[in-house]
């Protein structure tokens, strides 16, 4: 009786007090009211796995009563310490023992006990209470029960309000708790929005025009479509997938050495921006290469499953290794695709969610036919025979040699640039402009018959001896002959281009010129000042590049573990160029002398044009249309200095370009791909206990997924492989991954997820803000096909996506996280966009093409001290590659770039779901003195005196501020900015040598001549504010 | 929809206020406190979590000397005469059967005796190598402990498990936990700071060795550089003077205060604040790397030859120098203690370049009685081997010494013991989970109730298994 009395009394106060106080942790949207239906996921799953599931929970190997309280049957069952007792008594909260340990006093009864980490709140218990007493009803945690697309909520009044069903979610919600939503932002702020999360740039002033002046009742549809469309969509939708597959440009352990992996980079930016349904990204990632005949791109894709850290550490056991990579990769798939905390499960059962040991284990079992190391080189005391010969310089195989159409795009532009800084070097004024005029039509003439700019050249004669093979050549008109060509063709029947063991070959070139008459005697030897070819296997490295040039040795490909494995059978081409151009005249014959025991079927060609890339014409494409056009000479200028000049005595321009295009190779790069060992060289999966990778002794755990999920179906007994583990993830039965997928692309666009713990949609997870509209959003995305432009489209077409952000005071008490969506929230932009938005507001950032290798911005001396084997140097971009989009930036695991790093970007070391937002005093000084930051303002500064030589101080800061943050400025900040800009200008007046200095922050040329420095540099002080308002870094 | 009446009076505060923000700021800089100090609008840069300390704290701040690479306890502070005895012989099996090894990993096991004398310090008579003679002068202050083990072989996780007690990335490091759970006091300088020197056998060390982790960034350590600005981006852009700064600051400041009237946004407050923290750090680093004030008897008792120079003894001066000004958590890395090879010339070099700057930073606290509430702990991630390897000494996680001073520990004793080869830690065996709680509590917070949410999780420093507080090392 006595407990009866206590009971009611508490539950008396509790139906009265109704303002019991909300914990940090739980939803904030929660209200304080005991709701009128208590349910299991909503209200009683989170206190449990917060406060029970320690013990009581999912891990049986770590509870001491035996007693469950984590599903229906094992909690209204009899208590394993007491025969007579029971958990929960549904429908009866007083003969409940749960109950009445949960609200007794007795010190030594209690639950949970006084000295654990949390308490329940007196709220709780009542929700316990009330629970009970409606009967107790269990449900299957929200996140893995089956995706039924729940009904849009019909609005009645307020049809105008909703454009697509999540306005209806919303409202709905809204409507229930009495808020009104608030109105749309203006346009010039919605497109500034939009802009900056769909492609991650703000608009440009005439965009800003076009979209304010177009009346039209589809506008906004228009912009929406104009950003889906652009192709830096998917560089921004890229560097959140980065983060969640920890894509980084090197190995993150001990040395941290360089990795090659660009290329997919360039995959995942091309995924989004074609739309490939997320089923198939999926595929492609995890399985590519177990598709039938896969695609080089489709290889490329499987990089994912080699962007976990890896060693080279000398002293490292491979073993110990293996295990780190495997359980690596099972947190990944947990984090990444099913928004599961797997981690814990390495050592023992998971304590919140059903996940066992054995589970995670077997989840790691689907990496376990990849062929990699432990350690990544071979020790003395770790012999490795796969790898010998590798030193730290060496890259981290396998690899996939690929046809990189980015990397070609890089090579076009830096043609053009280096043509650019030529002409600007060399002139013009062009002094000897009728020497540039008799070239070119000489030029003309030759191309008319050699339109690629190769001409095949006539062996005159072929003399062997032994492993010497000398070809005597000539072309049918006398020529200009800069480099010659030397292509390696497979053999018609063998099929490979060499003799050798693999069907490779090797071969070194020398060259001389002689006439045809004379004996040899006479014979002039050319110098070769280098050769390079388009597939090769160079005998070192460093820091893992190849050297730039040929070694003395031409060394056909692959290398080990290296595909395309049959590249012996594909064409290999080199190209040697003449330390002097030379004059092949008729009575003259080029003299090619190969050293090999080894190469096959050869072909020469030779040309006039100065710094043919091997495997491409010798004449570009710019240079084949200036050649047609009439102002010829100016543009023609740079491609007559690279053909005439001898290469020791071209200008600086011409040489540094030289070194950037070899590294360009072409436009073949390298990048990690997966591959699959033989089925006998399987190695046997167990569970290891408490995660020790010593212990032999744990049961087996073959491939499989988690146990409590629905199961892949397969007719088959054979061994699930990566190809099953993909499509089971994204199969109709999953409902794990496009919940994940949703919530995580919502928060991309509203600051938050619908369930706002991103890397968790277990127990210890948080029930959902809006559970029906996720739902009715997984349900749309899978039957949608996997669509994710059509998510992101329908996000951003809602009404609730297009109200004012952060201007409502009266949401701060009941929505003070802005849960309900009465609102848009003001979020600050994350570390990349802060970057590219102040290059692109001062006019600096470069968009010529998408994808390509890493680049690498200014960065502070000394930052890489500590990183040694081999000793690092950061050598910052020196060309317009240093003001590409952050999303290229190189990403040193050990040492991120400091700018990054005081923005929240992850080191990529660790799956990361989402990133903390903090607002810090670095922040302040990044944006104040990182040379990026200060150059940005200088450009901008000169960039508006530049647009606007007559314009008042009033005209440019109206424009500076269209470029920042979308808006006209008031007359208050007009006026304090010119405040700032009259006494900067006095200062630098006065202080001449300050201005000079700050006209030479960065390495981009000045547009204004140095008699106007100290305006720039006082403009530059009123760019620099604008580059640092909180306004600027926010979208609004 | 429409501000309150009390929205609007606090909107025009703020504006009105903005006038004065620079001339509060100027101020700041000319050491008053009284008109800015430590409550900034969004409140301290550093602030403590409430509630903690859990209870009275015995250390307000620390200095880690981390000896990177591993240096042997062997000729440190653990004497193995058993060890000396059976130099050359195959090491007993018995000890190293089924054990982990690095780089001895297929090799026949010899034993290496130690090739330096160990001598009594003090009073206590504490037994410590005399390559480490000025440390020893201050055996009576000093605790060691000679019974550690750690879990992880190869330097990079070694690392990662002394500093955040787990071997998964992106977990806070120990510096990060005490920032975010204790703040600091200092206003004006990163309340963390790490900084590194070098010498034979420099193993990289990781930036994540000092990460907030999934923790804020504003937790992170601060790297001092010894070469270029000490700080990165602490210095203004070229062409920029401090006072053009101060104005480009006031504006930056004055037009975000007119922003606030547009939205309704406390991220603008505290961008404000971060804002004029950040201009205090750009006085405040100069003047605390300036060492033209430290005498020449300073320099000397250091050891420094050229201020700044980014040598282990121009490091411990800075140390106290940042500990002087409310720094909660100062590291420096030595690295130069990875002897695989060469161990006598590199070890006898590194003991060399660290020992009298150790000896003068312990001085220098003690002088100014900092010591008291000055946690000084010193060692690195792991031991070495009693094995040879060749002419050094491999990894070694079984055990490994290190020792701790002041902040509530007690000086002139030795704590735990290895077996006689020095190979496994038998007797009061303190992990390196022990470590980090025995540490949180003389900083008077109960390592189980410093927690962090993430992944549903509630992370502590020292993880998931239970962990002892050591309470027989305090005084």
């Amino acid at each position: 009786m006595r407990m009866i009395h206590t009971n009611r009394s508490i539950c008396v106060t509790l139906l009265v007090a109704i303002t019991v106080t909300a914990k940090a942790d739980e939803s904030p949207a929660k209200p304080h009211v005991l709701p009128a239906r208590v349910t299991f996921n909503a209200h009683i799953r989170p206190i449990m796995s917060n406060t029970c599931f320690q013990c009581h929970g999912p891990d049986d190997a770590d509870n001491d009563s035996g007693f469950r309280i984590d599903s229906f049957e094992a909690a209204t069952g009899l208590l394993p310490s007491d025969d007579d007792l029971v958990g929960i008594k549904p429908n009866d909260p007083d003969a409940s023992e749960v109950y009445r340990r949960i609200t007794v006093t007795d010190d030594g009864e209690s639950m949970p006990p006084s000295d654990f980490r949390h308490q329940l709140t007196d709220f709780d218990k009542a929700l316990f209470r009330r629970w009970i007493e409606q009967g107790a009803e269990y449900e299957q945690h929200w996140s893995y029960s089956p995706i039924v697309r729940p009904k849009v909520p019909t609005g009645q009044a307020d049809r105008q309000w909703t454009a697509n069903p999540i306005d209806a979610f919303i409202r709905s919600r809204l409507r229930q708790e009495g808020l009104a939503p608030s109105d749309s932002a203006d346009k010039a702020t919605l497109l500034r929005r939009l802009s900056l999360d769909l492609i991650g740039l703000p608009p440009t002033e005439a965009e800003l025009a076009a979209f304010l002046t177009d009346e039209s009742e589809n506008a906004l549809e228009k912009q929406i479509d104009r950003l889906l469309a652009s192709e830096h969509f998917g560089e921004r939708m890229a560097s959140f997938w980065f983060d969640l597959v920890r894509f980084a440009d090197t190995v993150g352990y001990h040395g941290d050495q360089n990795q090659r992996i660009f290329p997919y980079r360039d995959y995942v930016i091309a995924a989004f921006n074609e739309n490939k349904p997320f089923d198939e990204f999926t595929c492609e990632q995890i399985a590519g290469d177990l598709l039938p005949e896969p695609t080089p791109e489709q290889l490329t894709a499987t990089g994912f499953l080699r962007l976990n850290m890896l060693t080279r550490e000398g002293g490292a056991q491979p073993g110990e290794y293996l295990a780190k990579y495997k359980a690596d990769r099972v947190r990944t798939i947990g984090t990444a695709w099913l928004g599961a905390t797997l981690g814990c499960c390495e050592c023992h059962n998971h304590k919140y969610d059903p996940f066992t040991a054995k589970d995670f284990y077997s989840l790691g079992a689907f990496f376990d036919d990849l062929k990699q190391w432990g350690v990544y080189s071979n020790y003395k005391y770790t012999p490795n025979n796969d790898l010998k010969g590798f030193n730290n310089d060496y890259p981290f195989p396998p690899e996939q040699r690929v046809d990189s159409p980015s990397l070609r795009q890089e090579i076009l532009f830096l043609q053009s640039e280096r043509n650019a800084a030529i002409r600007q070097q060399i002139g013009p004024p062009i002094d000897n402009k009728d020497k540039v005029a008799s070239w070119a039509s000489s030029i003309r003439e030759f191309l008319k018959v050699y339109p690629d700019g190769w001409a095949p050249m006539k062996v005159a004669e072929r003399v062997v001896h032994d492993d010497r093979i000398s070809i005597k050549l000539t072309t049918p008109k006398a020529m200009t002959v800069n480099s010659f060509r030397l292509e390696a063709l497979p053999d018609e029947t063998s099929g490979f281009v060499g003799r050798g063991d693999n069907g490779g070959f090797q071969v070194s070139v020398t060259a001389r010129l002689e006439a045809k008459e004379s004996n040899s005697e006479q014979a002039t030897e050319l110098q070769i000042a280098w050769g390079e070819a388009d597939r090769r296997k160079p005998k070192s490295y460093s820091s893992g590049k190849e050297p730039l040039v040929l070694d003395e040795v031409w060394d056909s490909g692959p290398s080990r573990f290296q595909l395309p494995a049959d590249e012996n059978k594909l064409p290999h081409t080199a190209v040697y160029h003449f330390a002097v151009p030379f004059e092949l005249h008729e009575e003259c014959q080029l003299v090619v002398q190969l050293k090999s025991s080894d190469i096959g079927r050869v072909r020469i060609s030779a040309t006039p044009l100065g710094h043919a890339i091997a495997g491409w014409d010798a004449a570009s494409e710019s240079l084949r249309k200036a050649i047609v056009a009439d102002n010829e000479a100016e543009t023609l200028l740079a491609e007559f200095h690279l053909s005439t000049v001898p290469f020791a005595d071209q200008c600086k321009p011409a040489k540094y370009y030289r070194d950037q295009l070899l590294k360009a190779r072409s436009g073949m790069a390298f990048t990690l791909i997966a591959q699959s060992v033989a089925p006998n060289e399987l190695p046997v999966s167990r569970v290891l206990r408490r995660g020790n990778w010593q212990d032999e002794s744990g049961e087996l755990a073959a491939p499989a997924v988690p146990h409590f999920l629905p199961q892949p179906t397969i007719q088959t007994e054979r061994r699930l492989t990566r190809l099953d583990l993909a499509n089971w993830l994204t199969s109709p039965e999953n409902p794990l991954t496009p919940r994940h997928f949703v919530n995580h692309t919502w928060k991309q666009f509203f600051g938050t997820g619908l369930s706002s713990k991103l890397d968790d949609l277990g127990s210890q997870g948080e029930w959902p803000s809006h559970p029906e509209l996720l739902d009715w959003l997984a349900a749309e995305f899978v039957d949608s096909r996997w669509d994710v432009k059509h998510l992101v489209r329908q996000i951003v077409s809602s009404r609730t996506y297009q109200q004012t952000a952060a201007v409502r005071t009266d949401l701060s008490e009941v929505d003070p996280y802005n849960r309900l969506l009465a609102e848009q929230s003001a979020r600050r932009l994350e570390a990349e966009a802060i970057r590219d938005n102040a290059l692109a507001i001062a006019g600096l950032l470069n968009l010529n093409y998408i994808g390509g290798p890493s680049v690498f911005p200014y960065q502070p001396d000394g930052h890489y001290r500590n990183l040694q084997f081999p000793n690092r140097k950061y050598s910052e971009s020196q060309d317009a590659r240093q003001y590409r989009r952050s999303v290229y930036m190189h990403w040193q695991r050990t040492f991120l770039h400091p700018m990054l790093v005081n923005f929240d970007a992850p080191a990529r070391d660790e799956c990361t779901a989402d990133r903390p937002l903090s607002n810090s005093p670095q922040q302040a000084l990044t944006l104040l003195n990182d040379p990026t930051f200060a150059e940005a303002s200088r450009v901008m500064a000169e960039g508006l005196i530049d647009e606007m030589p007559k314009g008042t101080f009033e005209d440019r800061v109206k424009v500076a501020f269209k470029r920042a943050v979308a808006r006209t400025p008031s007359g208050l900040e007009i006026d304090s900015l010119r405040d700032l800009f009259d006494s900067q200008l006095a200062y630098y007046r006065d202080h001449p040598d300050a201005a000079k200095a700050f006209m030479n922050v960065g390495n981009s040329e000045n547009l204004i001549p140095a008699e106007n420095a100290a305006t720039v540099a006082a403009m530059g002080q009123v760019c620099r504010v604008i580059l640092n308002l909180h306004e600027t870094i926010t979208r609004y | 929809m429409h501000p309150t009446p009390n929205d609007v009076a606090r909107r025009s505060f703020l504006t009105q206020s903005f006038a004065g923000i620079g001339g509060i700021a100027l101020a700041s800089l000319m050491g008053d406190n009284q008109a800015y100090g430590d409550s900034t609008v969004a409140g301290h840069p550093w602030p403590a979590i409430p509630g903690l300390p859990h209870f009275a704290p015995k250390a307000k701040r620390i200095v880690h000397l981390c000896m990177a690479g591993g240096p042997s306890h062997l000729e440190s502070l653990d004497p193995k005469p058993e060890l000396d005895r059976i130099d050359g012989q195959p090491f007993p099996a018995s000890f190293t059967a089924g054990q982990q090894l690095a780089q001895l990993q297929n090799t026949e096991l010899k034993a290496r005796k130690s090739f330096c004398k160990f001598k009594k310090w003090g009073e206590s008579e504490i037994e410590m190598s005399e390559l480490f003679p000025h440390t020893g002068k201050w055996a009576d202050e000093i605790c060691v402990i000679r019974s550690m083990t750690t879990e992880q072989i190869n330097h990079d996780t070694a690392h990662a498990f002394m500093n955040t007690g787990s071997i998964i990335k992106g977990r806070p490091c120990m510096g990060s936990w005490m920032l975010y759970g204790l703040g600091a006091e200092t206003s004006d300088l990163p309340g963390y700071v790490v900084m590194t020197s070098s010498g034979p056998g420099a193993q990289p060390v990781s930036a994540r060795q000092w990460s907030a982790g999934v923790l804020p960034s504003r937790y992170q350590g601060i790297a001092f550089q010894s070469s270029g600005a000490p700080v990165h981006y602490i210095g203004n852009p070229d062409g920029v003077c401090q006072s053009t700064q101060r104005q480009v600051i006031d504006e930056v400041q004055r037009l975000n205060g007119l922003l606030t009237e547009r939205h309704w946004d406390p991220e603008i407050d505290t961008r404000i604040a971060q804002y004029e923290m950040a201009f205090k750090m750009q006085a405040a680093v100069p003047e605390l790397t300036d060492m033209t004030t430290e005498s020449q008897a300073t320099l000397d008792a250091y050891g420094v030859k050229s201020p700044g120079d980014g040598t282990y003894a121009s490091n411990c001066l800075l140390a106290r120098r940042l500990l002087q000004r409310g720094v909660r958590f100062v590291q420096l890395y030595h690295r130069g203690w990875d002897h695989h090879g060469n161990l006598i010339p590199n070890f006898t070099t590194s003991a060399k370049a660290t020992d009298q700057p150790t000896a003068a930073l312990l001085a220098d606290l003690k002088r100014s009685g900092m010591l008291e509430d000055t946690l000084v702990l010193w060692g690195g991630e792991f031991g070495r081997t009693p094995m040879a390897q060749g002419s050094g000494r491999d990894h070694h996680i079984n055990a490994f010494s290190l020792w701790m001073a002041g902040g509530g520990v007690k000086g002139g004793t030795v704590y735990g013991a290895t077996d006689e080869l020095g190979y496994n830690a038998v007797e009061d065996v303190v992990t390196v989970h022990d470590l980090h709680a025995t540490m949180l509590h003389l900083f008077g917070v109960d390592h189980e109730r410093l927690s962090a949410r993430f992944q549903g999780l509630d992370l502590r420093l020292t993880g998931v298994e239970p962990a002892r507080v050591v309470r027989e090392i305090m005084a």
